[in-house]
């Protein structure tokens, strides 16, 4: 990898110079990148790319829209992306092109907070999550060995446009970092490895060869990976309660255990509480206010959890049953309560407006691979809408049917693939219509069963079927 | 006390509905404190299944509201006794399962979702409530309501009973105590009324305990017993015979329908008395019906000749079908009640496991308290009234005794009938001696009065109450006596709640320590291993240890296993003993030919915790050598001085034993060098541990009870494994030292030439 030379990029920079062929994708070439700063975060157990850019507008007419694609090769894929002015803070859309041509690349429209004059320049901050691009070298190292994280990249951000000036930084997670690729400007210094500045990146082209840097560092912390979670948000009216309950299917997506586990080494070291690659406890922040907690699994209660709840914080810590190493996995449950008025808003007439965390979780760096978050509201709840703060991409609606139900209550069920725990804690908000009349349904269902078992009773009890005296 | 008082009291008419409401209010009371009572361990600990086989019934129940009834009914398990599997459906007693399914979609049906873990947890204690209620039912038939409330009020607590009964024990015997006790309560209603729909009843009932726990066998004979015992005192009467006659062919015919027992009740010895008293009291019946037509004189004759002909046509009727076998002899569990030495010597599996030992005279008092002291008065009282009902109890309390005697677990067949006695004990000494008015001599009027009014509170059935008043005149020696009685009551009370709380609120998968500042610590290491091979090993993994531990590995674990709690092929029990028993070479070769993949074993030696498997290592031993006692001796598992040793003096073939090594691999290194020690077994360990060839280790737990080994695969060079870790350790060949080493060495030598 350190091989490369100024020779052979300057000559690739020719050859796409001659070729100017553009990408399949036929982006218009109506901009430059005036100033590119990527910034890639590596101290997660996913990718944090952060891309600021300064763009201007080259051709005659007023822009709106800007591409820009990132790579995700292999088992990789994009969890989010999210972009804004970065000088005024206005947000603006990204979008997802639905093309698939130019693998690895996965392009995305932007529509700009405001419509781009010729000539002028809009500084945009773009920030995506990038999950599964991180591989453990070597894939399989001993229980006490230190575990270490490669990443590739191209060299140059792929951009559909004319670059006058770029720089990649990439964060590590310690400054422990054995391998890194290097070019011409490549520095490093700590746990940062800067490439660039370059000047006049010509144009992305699928079909030219491209230079790529990696960098293996050291992670200490393990790879957590949420195969599935599913999440219920349960409002209840007459208990004014908000009940969460979240089921883990957890994994460790490090370095793979080379021999079988030792206890033996395991006790030994561990008084020492070294780093280590194996998942030991995991910490819950949850609202203030947060009671009632629970941890449990698929054989029950788990002891080794501690609940801490007073009017600052609330933090469940949990340790699962045994460490859990490259490769293994976990299931477990975590629940808890909240007082519903502070989630909860009576809004005009029968309308109530609820605003609850769409995804909490661990404190540790996360990325899920599918969400399933369910908001069940009361039984004869119509009317259901909501604002989400982060892309559904799946919804479904239905009844669900549980203790002394008629009907069963409104639910809906809001499906996230591939996410990453920078989009936790952010609110959902649902609003939905919920008359008297509907709440008063349970207690006269009850009231009108047991009145009935009565008068059966009473009917049974009088008939005589006794033959003869 | 004024006249209007004690007259709502004393006049029965004026006061029944106050009566009835007391009752029900205290039976409820009653049930609720059974069903409290037996709630220690999950509020100590959580809604768990305790022990071993309650994780089967749990699994079971699992899967019954899972596939529905059909597939349960054919459910042909593959995941247990590989590669042999087992016919579960056929092969189990469904009637508390299919309790615990009806109870989970009636619950469905008001739409009240519970989990049926939740009902199977707490479906003992809500019986409990339900047999409290069935004992009042039997003891109100013996005496009155008073004794029945007392009686289900002993019931519902006694500590024998709820030994069975805790919540989470989620066993047979949770439901069949009811069973039990109200097939006996209808028993006892038709022998009364001679009624065929009370013995239709009975037999219903029979049927449902018959699906439900193999304990049935004591219904089947309890009740002709009774019979028998009847005919010989010569009370035979037309009332008996319609209530025997239609509860054994009804009984009969529905027990059959349960496939585990199909075509038992005409086929073995255990139910034949029920089918000889059956006919003995056509015979009877008829006989009586011929004394009607026939003269006496000739009568006796004839009455003679029949005896006689049917004594030997029905006894060599019976050796020659027992011979030539249609009829099954007695089985080895059976024998084990009459002799408790046979199933040591014959059946080592039945004598392995604890609540099949005979039980200890401190544990009577134990388990039941003032109970078993009240016990012989009650028998007593009966003797004195002896109507039909009464020698019921005396048959049962003499068969239960003896049972009780013999094996620990039967303590639970006694304990019913202890507390129906001592109930009528203790009311009757309460009836005595609560007599507020004292009998006054001079006025005679008022004396019989009173006498009237003692007949009818006593039910009128006492000899003493048909004799003019007899009655306690001193006020001092009535109160002591309640006093006395009172305080035994409330020591009573307080003895039950501790041996429950301290003795039987364990679920005995979760160990509970206390802390140095007294908090409560969770010893988990069970669940946590069996957790990690359910999260971490493929799902058609085998997974072999102990039979013990069969039934958790199935509940827990999800994962195939080679043996379990249910023990029906002993051979396969013993091929387990021998490769835990034999050295590696021999085990590994049985381990590979039954494809286990991972090996389990219990060691407590760290932490103290004696129900390990070295502890139980000698009846793996036995049980192997029942069956290859060329193979596997007991003996060699000795010291020359006869002792059972694991430490520096232990013998080699324990020493080179699979259990031995695996219970010890590597556990000298968590101490410092010289100092490793056994804690259950009070022993010093060599500091140099044993070596494992065959087998790597997987998992241990976090205070080591749970070992987890997986079986090495064949290696890839065609070496052995001795082989193989001599050639890692850098050894030369033929230069060996150690066992395991010379062992190596040679094998070693072999596979370089290839």
């Amino acid at each position: 990898m350190r091989s490369s030379n100024s020779r052979v990029s300057l000559l690739a920079a020719l050859l796409l110079a001659a070729s100017h062929l553009g990408s399949s994708l036929n982006v218009p070439q109506v901009y430059k990148n005036t100033n590119l700063l990527r910034t890639i975060d590596a101290s997660k157990a996913y990718i944090k790319e952060t891309i600021a850019v300064i763009i201007e507008n080259t051709s005659d007419k007023p822009q709106t829209e800007y591409y820009l694609p990132l790579s995700v090769p292999g088992s990789s894929a994009v969890s989010y992306v999210e972009c804004k002015d970065k000088k005024e803070g206005t947000p603006c859309t990204a979008e997802a092109v639905d093309d698939t041509t130019d693998y690895p690349l996965q392009y995305y429209k932007i529509t700009l907070p405001k419509t781009l004059q010729p000539k002028s320049q809009i500084t945009l901050a773009v920030t995506a999550g990038i999950t599964g691009a991180l591989t453990p070298i070597p894939a399989v190292i001993g229980q006490g060995d230190k575990q270490f994280l490669s990443y590739t990249a191209a060299k140059f951000v792929p951009s559909p446009y004319f670059t006058e000036k770029q720089k990649t930084k990439f964060r590590a997670a310690n400054g422990e970092i054995p391998d890194y690729t290097v070019f011409e400007h490549t520095e490093k210094s700590g746990y940062i490895v800067t490439y660039g500045p370059y000047d006049n990146v010509e144009p992305w082209k699928t079909d030219a060869q491209i230079d790529e840097f990696t960098v293996r560092f050291e992670f200490t912390s393990p790879v957590i990976y949420m195969e599935k979670l599913e999440r219920d948000i349960e409002v209840s009216h007459w208990g004014n309660n908000l009940a969460v309950e979240e089921r883990y299917w957890m994994t460790n997506n490090g370095a793979k255990l080379r021999d079988q586990f030792s206890r033996l080494s395991w006790a030994t070291t561990s008084y020492y509480n070294p780093p280590t690659a194996a998942i030991k406890s995991l910490l819950f922040p949850l609202r203030v206010g947060s009671k009632d907690a629970y941890y449990t699994d698929e054989v029950g209660n788990v002891s080794t959890s501690k609940f801490r709840s007073d009017s600052r914080e609330a933090i469940l810590d949990i340790k699962p049953r045994f460490p859990i190493f490259g490769g293994w996995n976990y299931s477990f449950v975590v629940g808890w309560n909240n007082d519903l008025p502070a989630y909860l808003r009576h809004g005009k007439g029968d309308e109530y407006i609820l605003k609850v965390p769409l995804l909490q979780g661990p404190s540790q760096s996360t990325s899920y691979g599918k969400v399933e978050v369910r908001i069940i509201l009361p039984e004869g709840a119509t009317d259901v809408k909501y604002d989400s703060p982060v892309v559904i991409h799946k919804e479904e609606r239905f009844l669900h049917k549980t203790f002394m139900d008629t009907l069963g209550r409104t639910s809906i069920k809001l499906t996230i693939d591939n996410v990453v725990d920078e989009l936790k804690n952010r609110d959902i908000i649902v609003t939905y219509n919920y008359s008297t009349l509907a709440a008063l349904r349970k207690p006269l269902v009850v009231l009108a069963s047991v009145f009935s078992l009565y008068i059966v009773t009473a009917i049974l009890g009088r008939i005589d079927l006794s033959i003869g005296k | 006390m004024s006249t209007a008082k004690s007259k709502l009291f004393k006049d029965p008419a004026s006061t029944e509905s106050v009566r009835s409401i007391l009752r029900v209010v205290i039976l409820l009371t009653i049930a609720a404190a059974a069903v409290a009572s037996r709630l220690f361990s999950v509020i100590r600990f959580e809604s768990i299944i305790h022990e071993f086989d309650p994780w089967f019934n749990f699994r079971a129940s699992k899967y019954l509201v899972k596939h529905g009834f059909f597939d349960f009914w054919n459910w042909f398990d593959d995941r247990t006794w590989y590669p042999l599997g087992r016919v579960t459906g056929g092969t189990l007693y469904p009637g508390l399962m299919v309790t615990s399914g009806a109870i989970w979609h009636a619950l469905r049906m008001i739409s009240l979702p519970v989990d049926i873990r939740n009902i199977c947890v707490l479906l003992a204690p809500g019986f409990s409530g339900l047999t409290a209620f069935a004992t009042y039912l039997f003891t109100k038939e013996m005496k009155d309501s008073g004794a029945g409330l007392l009686a289900a009020a002993f019931m519902g607590i006694a500590p024998g009973y709820i030994s069975r009964s805790v919540a989470g024990s989620y066993d047979n015997e949770a439901i069949a105590i009811f069973l039990l006790m109200f097939t006996f309560y209808l028993w006892i209603k038709a022998a009364k009324l001679g009624s065929a729909m009370w013995g239709g009843l009975c037999a219903l009932f029979y049927f449902y305990m018959v699906s439900a726990w193999g304990g049935y066998v004591f219904i089947t004979n309890l009740i002709p017993l009774h019979v028998f015992v009847l005919i010989l005192m010569g009370r035979y009467s037309g009332r008996i015979y319609v209530a025997y006659s239609s509860w054994y062919a009804l009984g009969t015919l529905a027990s059959m329908q349960v496939p585990f027992v199909g075509f038992l009740p005409v086929k073995t010895s255990e139910h034949m008395a029920a089918l000889g008293i059956f006919g003995l009291i056509q015979l009877v019946a008829f006989v009586d019906y011929l004394r009607g037509q026939v003269p006496s004189k000739q009568f006796n004759t004839l009455l003679r000749a029949l005896v006689i002909l049917i004594t030997v046509v029905a006894f060599t009727g019976l050796v020659t079908l027992t011979v030539t076998g249609v009829i099954a002899p007695w089985s080895g569990r059976f024998y084990s009640l009459w002799d408790t030495g046979y199933a040591k010597i014959h059946i080592p599996i039945i004598a392995s496991v604890s609540e099949h030992q005979p039980t200890a005279w401190p544990s009577f008092f134990f388990d039941l308290n003032m109970l078993i002291w009240l016990f012989p008065a009650g028998v007593y009282l009966c003797f004195r009234q002896l109507r039909d009902e009464h020698v019921f109890i005396i048959v049962y309390s003499v068969m239960a005794s003896y049972f009780a005697g013999v094996m620990v677990r039967l303590m639970l067949t006694l304990t019913p009938i202890v507390c129906v006695t001592a109930a009528i004990t203790v009311s009757s000494i309460f009836d005595t001696y609560l007599e507020i008015d004292s009998p006054e001599e001079q006025d005679e009027d008022s004396d019989s009065k009173k006498s009237k009014k003692a007949k009818e509170l006593s039910g009128g059935g006492f000899l003493s109450s048909k004799a003019p008043f007899i009655g306690i005149y001193s006020i001092t020696s009535k109160i002591a006596v309640i006093a006395a009685f009172s305080v035994y009551l409330v020591l009573f009370v307080l003895h039950c709640t501790w041996v429950t709380s301290n003795a039987y609120s364990s679920p005995s998968v979760v160990l509970a320590s206390r802390m140095p500042d007294g908090s409560q610590h969770i010893i988990d290491d069970f669940r946590e291993a069996y957790y990690w091979l359910r999260k971490n090993t493929p799902s058609d993994a085998k997974i072999m240890s102990w039979w013990d531990y069969g039934y958790q590995i199935g509940g827990m674990a999800d994962r195939t296993t080679l043996v379990d709690n249910n023990t029906w092929n002993n051979t396969h029990i013993a091929t387990v003993g021998k490769a835990m028993a034999s050295r590696e070479e021999v085990s590994y070769d049985i381990l590979r030919k039954h494809e286990v993949d991972y090996v389990l074993v219990i060691f407590g030696g760290l932490l103290g915790y004696s129900g390990d498997d070295i502890n139980k290592f000698l009846w793996m031993v036995r049980i192997a050598e029942g069956v290859w006692p060329a193979e596997v001796q007991e003996r060699k598992f000795f010291t020359a001085r006869g002792e059972y040793k694991v430490d520096a003096e232990a013998t080699d073939t324990m020493k080179n034993s699979l259990m031995y090594k695996m219970s010890y691999y590597k556990f000298a290194s968590l101490f410092p060098p010289g100092s490793a020690q056994d804690r259950v077994r009070g022993a010093k360990l060599p500091s140099e541990g044993p070596v494992l060839h065959t087998l790597d280790e997987a998992f241990t737990s976090e205070n080591w009870i749970v070992r987890i080994y997986k079986v090495k695969d064949l290696d890839q060079f065609g070496r052995d494994h001795f082989a193989v870790s001599a050639f890692e350790a850098g050894k030369k060949k033929g230069k060996k030292t150690g066992l395991a080493g010379r062992a190596g060495g040679k094998k070693g030598r072999r596979a370089v030439r290839i």
